[in-house]
């Protein structure tokens, strides 16, 4: 997720990754068929909805910014194919 | 021992030696001994004749290539067995001359089951054909040894005859001469003239054959790649989930036995639906910083699909 001003500045980017297996109780990654212990759910599960919310401090005179939403499929190392995007503008107005 | 003793003991023995009638006509034709004989007792091709349109489906999947993978697979079999199997001090492989069809099956369980109807020189072929092919640079050789890889798949007769009958107390178990499926009757193949049924081939519990359920504990090292159908039985059906694998991947996706997941636009359209929302907050922090706007961006995604995202 990444919010930018009206010049393309970023002003703020963020991810969130969704492991296969997932993280070993040391934070590393298991990978392996053969590391099967201590490891950790992070996928998305059926039939549920995933919530992510981030939240952020933006410059004080600010008008608007543009909010884009990727969604990616990670294969290993760099390789990764896009599944959903979405840009999204919105006023920073005080009511 | 009397004499009568004797010759019924000899008669005995000689019985056993003998072929039996009903043992042979559903028998196994003998271990396969080299990549070539395994792939020929396999292949799809003849089934091309009648089922073209079937064939062309497959001919696109990964199952039409299950060792090669994209070519992804082949490569992790070498991992596995280099940074696994051969450092693991009990599994008796330390040289590439170790590998027996038992050592493979860690990865072959599911992605070549017929696999345990070859010899143990075939394992070790499969291994060295692989490694000539991540080394090769000569493109002809590439090509050759890239086909070779990939004759050995999860065509036709693995799912319609080998792993056609789950329950095989009640079923029976699969008979070279017919292949199965929702049929029973003739079937216009010499090899195969007979049509059986398959009462699970339409149900995720096939799939999950291979698409399984986490650690295969039948092997004397459990491998555990394969984790879908454990998310299916144990997440989704749970959640009131009512489809089916096939339901999803062959028949609403429209692409029949050319079966996808991440890579298929029409899977990705069912697997995720996603929501963005974005709003400005204004948070009057303190007299000396006073107002600061602040953004707030929600998303949400849905997984609509029958097991966890992502899965190997």
């Amino acid at each position: 997720m990444t919010a930018k001003d009206e010049n393309g500045k970023v002003l703020y980017s963020n991810e969130k990754e969704y492991l296969e297996i997932g993280l070993d109780v040391d934070g590393y990654m298991r990978y392996g068929a053969w590391q099967i212990k201590e490891l950790l759910d992070l996928t998305l599960q059926p039939l549920k909805v995933q919530e992510e919310n981030y939240l952020f401090v933006l410059p004080k005179k600010i008008k608007e910014a543009n909010v884009s939403v990727s969604v990616y499929y990670k294969i290993s190392g760099k390789k990764k194919d896009l599944l959903y995007e979405e840009v999204k503008k919105f006023p920073i107005v005080q009511e | 021992m009397s004499w009568k003793e004797r010759i019924i003991a000899l008669l005995g023995g000689v019985a056993l030696l003998l072929p039996n009638p009903i043992l042979a006509k559903s028998s196994s034709p003998g271990k396969a001994k080299t990549i070539a004989e395994l792939a020929a007792r396999y292949d799809s091709t003849s089934c091309k004749e009648c089922h073209e349109e079937i064939y062309e489906e497959w001919e696109n999947s990964l199952h039409a290539r299950s060792m090669l993978g994209t070519p992804r697979t082949a490569p992790t079999i070498i991992t596995a067995i280099e940074k696994g199997i051969k450092r693991f001090p009990y599994s008796g492989v330390k040289k590439d001359e170790d590998i027996t069809v038992k050592h493979l099956m860690f990865c072959a369980k599911c992605h070549l089951p017929q696999l345990d109807e070859a010899t143990d020189d075939v394992a070790r072929e499969i291994v060295a054909t692989i490694k000539a092919w991540m080394k090769e640079d000569d493109d002809d050789k590439l090509e050759a040894l890239e086909a070779k890889i990939e004759s050995l798949n999860i065509g036709c007769l693995v799912c319609h005859q080998k792993k056609a009958l789950i329950h095989k107390w009640a079923d029976g178990y699969p008979q070279s001469d017919t292949v199965y499926g929702s049929q029973v009757g003739e079937h216009e193949d010499e090899n195969h003239p007979k049509m059986g049924k398959a009462p699970a081939l339409g149900e995720a519990i096939f799939c999950g054959q291979c698409h399984g359920q986490g650690p295969n504990f039948e092997l004397d090292h459990p491998s555990q790649c394969a984790t879908l159908y454990g998310s299916y039985l144990f997440a989704y059906i749970p959640e009131g989930g009512h489809e089916s694998c096939q339901d999803c991947h062959m028949k609403k996706s429209g692409l029949g036995h050319d079966m996808q997941a991440y890579r298929s636009e029409e899977m990705v359209k069912m697997a995720l639906d996603c929501e963005v929302d974005a709003q400005s907050y204004f948070w009057r922090k303190n007299k000396k910083e006073g107002v600061i706007p602040m953004g707030l961006v929600r998303v949400e995604i849905f997984n609509k699909t029958g097991h966890v995202v992502p899965d190997g």
